[in-house]
């Protein structure tokens, strides 16, 4: 136990070491201009120079690095030339509102793709596998841009039935001190329950414009996960036991893909931390992915660096999370 | 596999019943508040000495004053501000400013030219984008203290070393980069000798900030939210709105569906489509205003054969204007063939180019190059930007030359145009200010060639160097231009100017930008003018 710790505190750090390698690096390949995303674009040779020695941009490479990497080692990612504030500051107040996304995306992905993936196993070939086919389809295939506006055009604009873009009503902004940012928590702590409603009316259409994605891809793992163990042996001899289908799926089948499924889980869960920029961007969501995608547009360089470590972090303890699952589902593993 | 089924069902019913009970009443947002739905991720920097950001500055026009300005009652006329009247020296060189008795700071320290002066101070000395303006007037650090004073606390003296034409003058005064800063305030936060600017810049709310405009900064969180807060002891009049508050949506389809369901009452940044669509929506309406940028191509002379003035002129040739203003730009700009705005002093509305491929083949034949010829364009990679590049490309193949285009964003394109790397390019240029001045520095004059600088030096803040351009006499001409006295004569300066410029320029001016605001029609007031420091909210009011 204590050597398979050590070793995945060694995967931990060579990962992250990696990505920390690997993130400056692309920050000093990228074409952009870290000054001029400062300084704006006519500006003086002499200010330029000015300020590209002030962002320290003129010390040699090595010097940057290790200046960065003692930065990083303290837990500081320096300060965002876009917002001015810190990108730890930055981070917290942008994370919370992706984290309270994906969680939704991923839960309404599961609920949806897992019992869907199964109907379509066990009723492989007939119209309920069809269906889930062509829903999963269309769940790949139409643009996350496109199915973002037609699910506000008719929820929202037609019907009326969900709160639209962003993650609250103007009149709430500034009613609840963020506690953990995540809006409906918040509210809840707060005893706001009027809030909380419209927090989690704002949420729904991009919950669900994710979850889609989401679901479509956990279903169409579910029912590959199933089918392969409904080829097995052990299923057969259930079967000839005399068992009914649903015991064989419930209590022989589904805890075999278990495992597989939580992989599926968490790299869909993963995946949707890091920031879905396309919903975010249409639903007007202020999260991970438009911070990160602004912050490269803008040759930000600590808020990319920043926010990639946050993502490596996020997969890391979800592959954590998912290695501890195993070994509870599975005693073989590890 | 029945509760399977059920489960599947049952999710979607309970979502569905979810939804229906978030949603109240009919949305409409607050009555005495303007909800504004823009895209605000550019706005980094909140000081007006540092940001030429058109966004920030188009919000610190209402956070802060200047010494003359619009007012958002009237905005035809430049008119006095935080200065009541002033006085212009015979010789145009002193300009002796009255400060307005009781204008006030949202801090509550009273507006006094001593702030003026410092705040002249700190727009020189920072030394960033907007100080270009003051150093255009002559101050630089050894006579900035002389020559922008305080006479006791109601009057404050410019002198210039040069004779300018006052109305350059005051344009350029009137505009963001010379904003009054509230003096006292700011020392109390100096770090490092930064006159204050880290903290004017990160703007998050609740404390006072430096202006003494109608609103003030309630909340800001960078590309999300900004609340403004009316300043109910503003000197001018009562805005008639306690909030304004700005949302970040950076899709304009997202825009568009607040505005018609009610949850916004102003609609930034409309698509084409979007606009057209909207203008048949009941309950809203769509403004049209012209806006001061003007959309270019521009041709490296530096790099063969644009170093020919014969295949310059082939590429305005090549250009196809009036379709493009019938497709790509409807709803976003009209033609216009020269670098001075529509509505300002010596605009031209000449369209002396049009798409003509003979024309274009004759100057290519004349200039050797009858075969064609291929270069790299770069163009911003957003519509309609993409939209004028890729027609550019199909036009100009019809005379055989072949346009390889490169989309990238202007973080991208500019290290690269600065450093006089690019073939060909697209791009836009806002005037900072209402003077023609403010465009002809950039299109038409080039430091470089003026008499006693070192025509090797390097200009990179400057257009006319980028492209490796350098007329000496229509450089000198722009210079003489900002010392006419006479408003008609500076007017047809500028206008011989333009038509003098036109053949050899590497610039092919195509458009003037128009803006298409889409409001909820109980909106009234909102001024979007043309010339910067007429842009305002402050007398906007809801029905």
């Amino acid at each position: 136990m204590t050597r398979a710790l050590a070793r995945q505190a060694g995967i931990l750090a060579a990962t992250f070491l990696g990505l920390f390698f690997v993130t400056f690096a692309i920050g000093r390949l990228m074409p952009l201009d870290p000054v001029l995303a400062v300084t704006g674009p006519d500006i003086s040779d002499e200010i330029y120079q000015q300020v590209r020695a002030e962002m320290g941009l003129d010390d040699p490479i090595i010097v940057q690095f290790f200046r960065y990497t003692w930065q990083v080692a303290r837990l500081d990612f320096g300060t965002s030339i876009v917002t001015r504030e810190t990108v730890a500051a930055d981070i917290l107040r942008v994370f919370p509102a992706t984290l309270e996304l994906a969680t939704a995306g991923t839960l309404i992905g599961m609920l949806i793709g897992v019992p869907a993936g199964i109907a379509a196993a066990v009723w492989r070939g007939g119209v309920v596998d069809a269906v889930v086919r062509v829903l999963t389809l269309v769940g790949y295939s139409a643009p996350v841009f496109w199915k973002g506006l037609m699910l506000l055009l008719v929820f929202y604009v037609w019907l009326g039935w969900v709160e639209g873009p962003g993650r609250i009503d103007v009149v709430w902004e500034g009613m609840v001190e963020p506690v953990t940012g995540i809006i409906i928590l918040d509210a809840a702590m707060a005893g706001e329950w009027e809030m909380v409603q419209n927090a989690f009316g704002h949420l729904i259409l991009p919950a669900v414009s994710l979850g889609y994605g989401a679901a479509a891809y956990i279903g169409r793992m579910t029912r590959s996960f199933m089918l392969d163990q409904m080829r097995q042996e052990y299923v057969t001899a259930a079967r000839a036991k005399g068992l009914s289908e649903l015991r064989i799926v419930v209590r022989h089948v589904l805890p075999n893909c278990a495992v597989q499924l939580i992989t599926a889980v968490a790299l869909t869960y993963g995946l949707l931390l890091e920031g879905a920029v396309l919903t975010e961007t249409v639903f007007a969501w202020p999260g991970l992915g438009q911070y990160m995608t602004r912050a490269m547009f803008n040759a930000d360089m600590n808020a990319v660096l920043g926010g990639t470590f946050v993502i490596g972090a996020v997969f890391v303890a979800l592959n954590l999370a998912a290695d501890t699952l195993y070994r509870v589902l599975d005693p073989r593993a590890g | 596999m029945l509760t399977d089924r059920r489960g599947f069902l049952g999710s979607a019913g309970l979502l569905a019943s979810a939804a229906i009970v978030t949603r109240g009443a009919q949305a409409a947002t607050p009555r005495d508040a303007l909800v504004i739905v823009r895209e605000i991720s550019s706005i980094s920097d909140w000081d007006p000495a540092v940001s030429q950001i058109l966004d920030t500055n188009e919000i610190n026009g209402d956070l802060y004053d200047r010494l003359i300005g619009f007012d958002p009652r009237d905005p035809r006329q430049l008119g006095p501000m935080l200065a009541e009247r002033w006085d212009v020296a015979q010789d145009g060189k002193r300009i002796t400013f009255h400060m307005r008795a009781g204008a006030k700071f949202h801090s509550g320290n009273a507006v006094t030219a001593h702030d003026v002066a410092y705040s002249f101070k700190r727009l020189l000395l920072l030394g960033r984008e907007p100080s270009s303006g003051i150093r255009q007037l002559g101050f630089t650090p050894q006579n900035i203290d002389a020559n922008a004073r305080a006479d006791g606390d109601s009057r404050f003296v410019l002198t210039l070393e040069e004779r300018f034409a006052p109305s350059y003058v005051l344009a350029l005064l009137s505009s963001a980069s010379f904003s009054i800063l509230d003096a006292k305030l700011l020392q109390a936060h100096v770090e490092g000798g930064d006159f204050g600017s880290k903290w004017v810049s990160r703007r998050t709310g609740s404390e006072p900030s430096a202006g003494s405009g109608p609103y003030r900064i309630q909340t800001y969180r960078a590309s999300d939210l900004l609340i403004l807060a009316r300043n109910d002891d503003y000197w001018r009049f009562r805005p008639p709105l306690r909030r304004v508050i700005f949302r970040h949506v950076p899709e304009a389809g997202t825009q568009r569906l607040l505005l018609e369901r009610g949850d916004a009452d102003v609609a930034f940044n409309l698509t084409a489509q979007d606009a057209e669509a909207l203008r048949g929506v009941s309950g809203v309406k769509v403004e049209d205003f012209p806006s001061r940028r003007i959309l270019y191509f521009g041709f490296n002379t530096l790099t063969k054969p644009f170093d020919d003035l014969r295949v310059r002129e082939a590429m305005k040739w090549l250009i196809d204007y009036e379709g493009l203003e019938r497709t790509v730009m409807r709803n976003l700009g009209f033609v216009h063939q020269s670098f001075v705005p529509r509505g300002w002093l010596g605009a031209l509305d000449e369209k002396p180019y049009k798409f003509d491929v003979n024309r274009a083949k004759q100057l290519l034949t004349e200039a050797g190059h009858g075969d064609g010829f291929g270069f790299r364009f770069t163009a911003y990679n957003r519509k309609p930007e993409m939209d004028l590049a890729t027609s550019f490309q199909a036009t100009a193949a019809q005379a055989g030359v072949r346009v390889e285009v490169q989309n990238m964003p202007p973080s991208q394109s500019i290290p690269l145009y600065r450093d006089r790397r690019v073939e060909a390019l697209q791009l836009s240029y806002y005037g900072g200010y209402g003077d023609p001045h403010a465009t002809a520095s950039k299109f038409a004059f080039n430091p470089a060639a003026m008499p006693g600088v070192d025509p090797e030096s390097r200009w990179p803040s400057e257009l006319t160097w980028r492209l490796g351009w350098a007329p000496r006499d229509l450089s000198r001409r722009v210079a003489e231009a900002t010392q006419e006295l006479d408003e008609s004569k500076r007017g047809t300066l500028y206008q011989d100017i333009q038509r003098d410029a036109r053949k050899e320029s590497p610039f092919a001016f195509m458009f003037q930008a128009t803006l298409a605001l889409g409001m909820r029609d109980n909106v009234r007031g909102y001024v979007y003018g043309s010339r910067g420091a007429d842009t305002s909210f402050a007398n906007t009011s809801k029905t």
